[in-house]
């Protein structure tokens, strides 16, 4: 049993290093940048300054009284007090936004990204948050989930006049629950959220019930239409994805999570596109804790391995980090762990491609057959090919044994004995002798069992 | 009849034979004023074989055009040998050279001797005349110059002939390179279709499509194919066309086209003044002037001479009786314009000269207008060319290129990939028939112009 003290200063020792690990993410990530649309190959330049948006600093030293989440590839926006009331600062603007190294969308954020920068705040504090609008358009921000006044609830039209582009409204309410919950537009919602506006609002328990949570990860996956060579969400598609990102990056641009071996982890997952994702994770048992509605009662939690996520709901899942190693976490719809595909092309798998190269290569410059044995073979050739603009190949990743040939809503969950302090990339784990698959030369024969 | 009075007689004939004038039956130095001219307006060369010597020259000449690729100049050097129509136009120069030999020589004296003899002997009566039609001799300098004039008429008309000659060549040169080039995309497009049957066939071995997507790729290739083979039948007809401007038999049918098109020339011709210079350059305008110039001095003539005598002819007689007497004097007989005044064939003149007149008009309108409609059609085909050339191929080998780039990160598939390259070829027909446009409506300007075109190089 850990005393109150003790768990406090730990908290601040995580805090401190969980806050350093959020802005180590945050860094990861290659902000709004003015990328060029030159083809996959090159690398991402340094990161550069953002282009300004305003940035609401914390003033003063405060010890936060839990465990900050992180959000990989994003961060945590910082507030100041103001008369025991705890301020933000939204903007709701237009952004740049890198979704993996080779590929920038032209997305609506919250402070320079998409999902906009978590809120934290704790059950029973006072909140008071600015919003200002920089879009072309009128806006509002709905706090989904949160029980407060209905002036509070941010429909445009029904409970507040619209935020009009250049204007600042100031949301206030006082939090009486906690758990996961989100933030998002209701004004043109449809077009607002499928270009991207959107966050997650985390409001910890004033007292905690329950094991210690050693790290918390949020994680909000989405869907994109983009055109392949363009760089701009198309908001009319309903059905027609092609991009599907977890914190607004696509692998290999999704930042690994990192865990020390033994922690208790907590994963949160937000959902506000147009199916639900059943997020997966390997060689861990997953308990469903709490939704968007709140906590659910220990005895009531469920183990998966696969944890659905409708659209319009938040799930929290917890596990303890007990199996070291390099696991993935990616959302079950193969499709969504894939970059952008075409979905009419001829299948051309098993035909005999004997004098087809030679023939149409003599016809078409460059022609070479694709996908009659698969679509491994394409992704191998895809490095090296002339590609669309900003449009990264279906299958990526370079793993230690080979190409990992997955996109999308991918990302890797890196359990380690130990972790560097400042959270650098542990690299590749090391399988201990006799825990790895392994080619056998002679398979033994089954005398006819198969 | 002997003696002095045939001595007059022979005198008389022999002056006449010397007034006749000696214009010579030879064209050639007519051709030869013509080869130099159209060598200077037209830069083609005329030749003209009229010997044995002359036509193993021209077939040697001909042999070794037709031993390389034909391109459009080496195609009129052939015409101009080879071409019959031409040819045949060549020999009316010798008809109307010995036309004009034919004016300038005055009607033949008559001469008349007749021997009588008295019934139961007693002697015969012996009688010799020579006559020479005078009004011939006096107006055949005049009908001499008419008759030069119309020569100089036949002159400019088969310069004419040969310009046409060259001009109708080019087009049918145009013509069957603009057709030989669409066979070769034809063929890329007929084999970009049979490897999309191809492939669509492997994926129904395969069986990953039915059968009704396979036979609708089957359906394109042979529906390429048969737009291939069509295109055949027009390539071998426009050959034909072309044959027909060249003239040419035996081994030299082989002839062989070089596909490329020549470089259009960086300069482009300006419009100004084109119409003025077809004005006065042009053949059949100098030849039409010429000929109103012809009705003008036959109808000058006629009106000089209408109460003039029709026929004067003088002459000499001599007769001897049977008794031994002799009578010689002169002869005159006159034929008198009494019943015919020339009234109608002076009208008939006069209309015809107010015809020529009008002819000569609606030739130069038609020529002006020519001129205008040929250099438009120049100027705008140039226009579509160098925008095929600079913008729209460009852009479809861009859309073919980042089409590839689609397939080849399986975001398009193969038959898009096909559609796009065959809709890259379709624009390269197109700028085909735009090149041939260019090339016809440029050998339209020249034939409108009646020269080579000012300032711009072949």
């Amino acid at each position: 049993m850990i005393s109150r003290r003790t768990m406090m200063s730990r908290a601040a020792l995580f805090a401190g290093g969980a806050l350093v690990a959020a802005r180590e993410a945050a860094s990861q990530e290659h902000p709004p940048s003015h990328q060029g649309h030159e083809g996959h190959a090159a690398p991402p330049p340094a990161a550069e300054a953002p282009p300004a948006p305003a940035r609401v600093r914390k003033a003063g030293g405060e010890r936060l009284p839990y465990t900050p989440v992180i959000t990989p590839n994003g961060r945590s926006l910082p507030f100041r007090m103001n008369g025991g009331v705890k301020e933000f600062h939204l903007i709701a603007e237009p952004v740049k936004q890198e979704f993996a190294p080779g590929m920038t969308v032209n997305v609506w954020g919250y402070n320079g990204g998409t999902p906009g920068p978590t809120l934290e705040m704790v059950e029973g504090d006072q909140v008071r948050i600015y919003v200002t609008n920089r879009l072309p358009e009128a806006t509002s921000v709905h706090w989904h989930g949160i029980l407060l006044p209905s002036g509070m609830d941010g429909v445009a039209g029904l409970t507040q006049p619209r935020i009009e582009p250049g204007e600042t409204f100031v949301y206030e309410f006082t939090l009486r629950q906690h758990g996961t919950y989100m933030y998002h537009p209701h004004s043109d919602e449809m077009l607002q959220m499928a270009l991207g506006l959107m966050g997650f609002l985390i409001v910890h328990p004033k007292k905690r019930s329950g094991p210690v949570i050693d790290r918390d990860f949020c994680l909000f996956p989405h869907m994109w239409a983009i055109p392949p060579g363009a760089a701009t969400p198309d908001p009319a598609v309903m059905l027609d994805f092609n991009i599907f990102s977890f914190n607004g990056r696509i692998y290999p641009g999704t930042a690994p999570l990192l865990c020390k071996l033994g922690e208790r982890v907590r994963v949160r997952l937000a959902n506000l596109s147009m199916t639900s994702h059943p997020i997966h994770m390997h060689g861990h048992v997953l308990w469903v804790v709490e939704t968007d509605g709140g906590p659910i009662p220990r005895s009531a939690w469920w183990p998966e391995t696969t944890v659905n996520v409708p659209p319009g709901t938040t799930r929290a899942f917890e596990f303890v980090a007990d199996n070291p190693g390099d696991w993935t976490l990616h959302c079950h719809k193969t499709h969504h762990a894939m970059n952008a595909m075409g979905h009419d092309v001829p299948n051309l798998l098993g035909i005999d491609t004997k004098g087809i190269d030679e023939k149409l290569g003599g016809l078409i410059d460059g022609y070479m057959t694709m996908g009659s044995t698969g679509m491994s073979e394409h992704s191998a050739h895809a490095a090296h090919m002339k590609g669309v603009e900003n449009t990264i190949p279906m299958m990526m990743g370079d793993g230690p044994f080979g190409p990992i040939e997955m996109g999308g809503m991918f990302t890797l969950l890196k359990i380690r004995k130990d972790l560097a302090k400042d959270g650098a990339d542990p690299g590749w784990y090391e399988h201990p002798a006799g825990t790895m698959a392994k080619k056998v030369e002679n398979p033994p024969d089954f005398g006819g069992l198969e | 009849m002997h003696g002095p009075a045939f001595a007059r007689v022979a005198a008389l004939a022999s002056l006449a034979l010397l007034g006749a004038g000696c214009a010579s039956v030879d064209p050639q130095p007519l051709f030869d004023s013509l080869r130099v001219d159209l060598a200077g307006r037209s830069g083609i060369e005329a030749s003209w074989a009229r010997d044995p010597a002359g036509a193993a020259a021209a077939e040697e000449q001909i042999r070794s055009l037709v031993a390389t690729e034909l391109d459009a100049d080496r195609a009129v050097s052939v015409a101009l040998l080879a071409n019959r129509e031409l040819l045949a136009g060549l020999e009316e120069l010798g008809i109307g050279q010995a036309e004009l030999a034919q004016a300038s020589r005055i009607a033949n004296p008559s001469l008349g001797y007749s021997r009588q003899r008295l019934a139961g002997g007693g002697g015969t009566k012996v009688e010799a005349s020579f006559a020479i039609e005078l009004l011939d001799g006096l107006l055949a300098p005049r009908r001499r110059r008419l008759a030069a004039i119309e020569l100089e008429a036949l002159r400019l008309r088969t310069a004419r002939l040969l310009q046409t000659t060259a001009a109708d060549t080019r087009v049918a040169v145009a013509n069957l390179q603009e057709v030989e080039n669409r066979l070769e995309a034809l063929v890329l497009l007929r084999d970009l279709d049979a490897s999309a049957a191809e492939i669509a066939k492997r994926q129904h071995d395969a069986g990953n499509v039915a059968d009704r997507e396979l036979a609708r790729h089957e359906l394109r290739a042979n529906e390429s194919q048969v737009a291939l083979t069509k295109a055949r039948l027009e390539a071998r007809g426009a050959r034909e066309a072309l044959q027909r401007q060249l003239g040419l038999s035996g081994p030299d049918l082989a002839w062989k086209l070089a596909k490329a098109w020549p470089e259009r020339s960086a300069v482009e011709i300006s419009g100004d003044g084109l119409e003025r210079l077809a004005e006065e350059q042009r053949y059949d305008l100098a030849a039409a002037r010429a000929g109103l110039d012809l009705v003008g001095q036959a109808l000058a003539l006629r009106k000089g001479t209408r109460f003039l005598p029709i026929g004067i002819e003088v002459g000499v007689s001599t007769e001897k009786e049977p008794d031994g007497a002799r009578l010689t004097g002169p002869t005159l007989v006159l034929e008198l314009p009494i019943f015919d005044t020339g009234k109608a064939s002076i009208a008939k003149l006069e209309a015809e000269e107010r015809k020529a007149r009008r002819q000569l008009e609606g030739l130069v309108l038609e020529t002006r207008s020519q001129v205008r409609e040929a250099f438009d059609a120049l100027r705008a085909a140039r226009q579509l060319a160098d925008f095929h050339r600079d913008v729209l191929l460009p852009q479809q080998a861009f859309v073919v290129d980042q089409t590839l780039r689609h397939h080849n990160m399986m975001l398009e598939g193969v038959y898009e990939l096909i559609e796009a390259r065959k809709e890259e070829i379709h624009a390269r027909i197109a700028a085909g028939e735009i090149e041939r446009d260019y090339w016809i409506a440029r050998a339209r300007l020249e034939l409108a112009l009646g020269g080579r075109l000012p300032g711009g190089t072949r």
